[in-house]
């Protein structure tokens, strides 16, 4: 598995953090453990890439490499918003 | 030369709506004749109605199954401390009336389960969904329709001073369910549905930190969105369907994000054509099937799909014995799957349960006398669509359009 260092850009600080992790990690488990790590707080979250044209939701049970990330990508994590 | 000799003067009359007019490409026209679904009347669908009624939007169709809450009272501009109590669509569209900028302004409302109890072809009729919804169970119901009618739906939801609005056009984009995980649907059934297919009766659901700012915020969004998508033929700029917004109060952090569409979604299916019957659904289903097979000249079989079930009987979850049903799964809940015994000394392990059930409906059927039942007994809400099968696969659409005026009397 190739590794590769990514930046995730916090929903409401803004803040980054650079990660260094494997291509094939499933971007649920990466969000998993950002919280694990005191990044995120407890909750539901999802995710958008950041590219040239434009920024495209990622797919929460799919790898970093099947959802297109390459190296040093930004991705921007986005709070679920499931209320009504 | 003379100077001009002005006779007499007369002030117009102004307009409840003179200054959105004045916007060059406004059709207020298309606006007082469009007809807008809205799912949910919480926060955010209040929000959304209010500014509907305001905006002149001639006819409002609000769903909702709950009664207004305390709790309610200080994100909802439509209810008061009196209508606690009441409830949510019907209150909801008084007010709309109350407040619409015509008198003619026709607003129906659906008191129940959208999932179950609202017929597809109460979609049919609208020129735009919008969902202010609170659950990820009903917005893939609501996608589920919008995809079979090919309807726009745009989809808000809050979160503290975050909010999101997704607006889709299947097939001209992806859905709502392409950007929804697997992992995510799974937790929803958990939620919701037992192990096996009967639903919860009380539902461990989370208190989402929520304020009436970003319902406010997303709910303008919501039908900002709504008012492009009807002027769709006089707008200059196209509206992006299969896009997400977010936006973080917080740091005022906009996102504006392309949903890509998923190849293998479940949820891009549409109905053929569909053909308008007289029917209710209060026909028998043996009179419904003949009907059929007398104006195509062969028989065809009613297939209800998963979610509509017919169960015929199940084993109870204690002792294993046999309990008779002949109610459709979503009028069923889990406390239900126990005999008369086990419930009265207290037998009640969860646990999955054998099941009986039907999915199609056809003259040849082994239950014959589910035929003498009517459609609304065997699970089929009012103004529904029917999907029917003959033996070669071939699949015709019938709906139920005589429940139109019991479901909309206002609106037709």
């Amino acid at each position: 598995m190739a590794k590769m260092t990514v930046s995730v850009v916090h929903p409401s600080s803004g803040n980054s953090v650079e990660v260094e992790l494997d291509s094939e990690v499933i971007l649920h488990n990466v969000i998993f453990q950002l919280r694990e790590e005191g990044f995120l707080k407890a909750g539901n979250y999802g995710a958008a890439l950041k590219t040239s044209n434009g920024n495209v939701a990622l797919d929460n049970e799919k790898s970093l490499s099947a959802n297109g990330v390459t190296n040093y990508a930004k991705i921007l994590i986005t709070n679920a918003t499931q209320a009504g | 030369m003379d100077k001009i000799k002005i006779i007499s003067s007369h002030i117009a009359e102004e307009s409840p709506v003179d200054r959105q007019e004045r916007i060059s490409w406004w059709r207020q026209d298309i606006l007082r004749k469009a007809k807008i679904l809205v799912v949910g009347a919480g926060a955010t669908g209040n929000e959304v109605i209010k500014n509907l009624a305001l905006l002149g939007v001639g006819n409002v169709f609000i769903c909702d199954m709950d009664r207004i809450d305390t709790s309610n009272l200080s994100r909802t501009v439509l209810f008061s401390k009196d209508d606690v109590g009441k409830k949510k669509a019907k209150t909801a569209a008084e007010r709309a009336a109350e407040m619409s900028v015509y008198p003619d302004f026709k607003v129906d409302y659906f008191d129940g389960d959208v999932v179950y109890e609202l017929g597809d072809g109460v979609f049919r009729q609208f020129d735009v969904v919008i969902g202010c919804l609170d659950n990820l169970n009903t917005r893939l119901s609501v996608n589920k329709r919008c995809c079979l009618l090919q309807k726009p739906y745009v989809d808000a939801g809050i979160s503290e001073l975050a909010c999101s609005l997704n607006v889709f056009h299947y097939p001209h984009s992806s859905c709502y369910a392409c950007g929804v995980s697997s992992r995510d649907v799974a937790e929803e059934r958990r939620i919701r549905y037992s192990c096996d297919v009967f639903k919860k009766r009380a539902i461990e659901e989370e208190k989402v930190p929520t304020v009436q700012i970003s319902s406010a915020i997303v709910a303008a969004l919501a039908v900002q969105e709504a008012v492009k998508i009807l002027h769709k033929d006089v707008l200059e700029t196209e509206v992006c369907f299969g896009k997400r917004y977010f936006f973080q109060g917080i740091n005022n952090n906009f996102i504006d994000m392309i949903v890509p569409k998923k190849e293998e979604c479940l949820y891009h299916n549409s109905y053929g054509d569909i053909i308008e019957t007289e029917f209710t659904n209060k026909v028998r289903l043996r009179d419904f099937l003949e009907y059929v097979k007398e104006k195509n000249g062969e028989e065809y079989t009613l297939e209800v799909g998963s979610e509509l079930k017919f169960v015929i009987s199940a084993n109870c979850r204690s002792c294993n014995k046999e309990i008779k049903f002949y109610k459709p799964a979503h009028r069923i809940y889990e406390e239900d799957v126990y005999c008369e015994e086990c419930q009265k000394a207290g037998k009640t392990t969860n646990g999955y349960t054998d099941y009986k059930y039907v999915l199609d409906f056809c003259h040849d059927m082994e239950e014959k006398d589910i035929l003498d039942m009517t459609l609304e007994e065997i699970g089929i809400p009012k103004l529904h669509i029917l999907s029917l099968r003959n033996k070669d696969d071939k699949y015709i659409f019938y709906e139920l359009s005589g429940d139109i005026k019991n479901v909309m009397p206002n609106i037709y």
